[in-house]
């Protein structure tokens, strides 16, 4: 698993869970996150991620429509989306779990 | 977050062309048609724009390794520290020295400090000379060699310009130095500053020659590893050497202001700092820059 990728609410992770639904330009990512994920992501940290997801193979440029270029996943980036989906699953369940003993515990 | 309905203004055009023109080269080429696009269709809020501001400083401290060739990348960044170290050494050479020379500067009772100060900086710009030749000559050999062998005397000019143009500006500093002696006095401030201008130039024109031919023969290997780690090194040293000549200068300046005739003044230190730093600064980012696409190539190999 990538672990720059890996963080809770990393923008890499918030770009690959947008690009996931279908291909889009800079701006279409930034008011999909901003819409369906709550998160404001800035222009610089957009082309940031892109950069470094374009630099490991996980999206990939189509051609571009009037200047703008949408993106989509690639093969790799939708294994690494599966596997940052799962570790971050499984760490919600750990949670979960733990939360319900502080909240019930055990005997009260 | 909503889209702008009105179209971005001129200002708005003019901000965000500035602002893409922050980054490298490298990403601009890739990247910029699109971010232009994408601000035209959003705006340019002071927030986003601080943002992009530090994306495109991350940017150049650490770009992404699609953007470029790592071996030009070495051998960008070789350039961009050979040229460095140059500047500092023609900064250094004449602070440090136009301020101990008695045709100058009449000489002054030494101080304890001034004169721990010029020891420091005379001796970490030797070692930074040391450093940079015994790192550079190998590349250079093979360089003018390449040049000899394809009978191409405009490089092999090229390579010879760091010794032309130091000759040159040493002809300049020795006939002025007489006439400064002759007329009986020390170096006006106007003159020093002029000096200093010239210096850089020829600093310039000296790092330029095998700058250009490095990106003319584009070698690759270990002779190009060698050259840029030991260009970094000898520019730190160089650093160094160029903030203990201004500490010296500074010091001379606090004692000896009333009499002395080659007074600088705190502004022209200033700038002096300011300039040092800036190159500096340069030298280390293009150094990292270098070390990471080393890293990433097979230049070690």
């Amino acid at each position: 698993m990538n672990e720059d990728v890996g963080r809770w609410a990393d923008p890499p992770l918030l770009v690959m869970a947008s690009l996931a639904e279908a291909p889009k330009h800079g701006y279409a990512i930034i008011r999909d996150v901003a819409d369906t994920m709550g998160v404001s992501l800035g222009a610089g940290t957009l082309y940031a991620v892109i950069a470094r997801l374009e630099e490991r193979g996980f999206i990939e440029a189509l051609p571009a429509q009037d200047r703008r270029r949408p993106y989509r996943l690639t093969a790799a980036g939708v294994r690494e989306l599966e596997l940052q989906v799962q570790h971050m699953r499984s760490v919600a369940s750990l949670a979960a779990k733990r939360v319900h003993l502080i909240t019930h515990p055990a005997g009260a | 977050m909503s889209r702008r309905s009105t179209p971005a203004g001129a200002r708005d055009r003019r901000m965000a062309r500035f602002l893409v023109g922050c980054y490298p080269p490298s990403w601009r080429a890739r990247y910029a048609p699109e971010m232009l696009a994408l601000l035209a269709d959003a705006g340019v809020s002071p927030r986003r724009a601080a943002n992009i501001l530090a994306a495109a400083a991350l940017a150049w401290l650490r770009p992404a390794g699609h953007l470029y060739s790592p071996p030009a990348r070495v051998r960008a960044s070789l350039a961009v520290v050979f040229s460095s170290w140059i500047a500092l050494a023609a900064a250094a050479l004449l602070f440090g020295q136009l301020y101990e020379d008695e045709s100058l500067a009449p000489a002054t009772p030494r101080h304890p400090v001034t004169a721990g100060l010029y020891h420091f900086y005379v001796t970490a710009a030797h070692v930074s000379v040391a450093i940079l030749a015994a790192a550079t000559l190998p590349l250079g050999a093979l360089l003018l060699s390449s040049a000899l062998r394809r009978r191409a005397y405009r490089e092999v000019a090229l390579l010879t310009l760091p010794a032309t143009a130091s000759l040159g500006f040493l002809v300049v500093l020795v006939v002025l130095s007489h006439a400064a002696r002759n007329a009986g006095g020390g170096l006006s401030s106007r003159w020093f500053l002029l000096l200093t201008a010239l210096g850089l130039v020829a600093g310039a024109v000296a790092a330029a020659g095998p700058v250009a031919v490095l990106r003319r023969q584009a070698p690759g290997g270990l002779l190009v590893v060698l050259a840029g780690l030991g260009s970094g090194i000898a520019a730190f040293t160089m650093a160094a050497a160029t903030v203990a000549a201004a500490a010296n200068a500074l010091a001379i300046d606090a004692w000896t202001a009333s009499t002395m005739p080659l007074h600088a003044g705190a502004p022209t230190l200033a700038g002096y700092a300011l300039f040092v730093m800036v190159v500096t600064v340069i030298a280390v980012v293009s150094a990292q820059r270098g070390a990471r696409a080393l890293r990433s190539t097979q230049l070690r190999t």
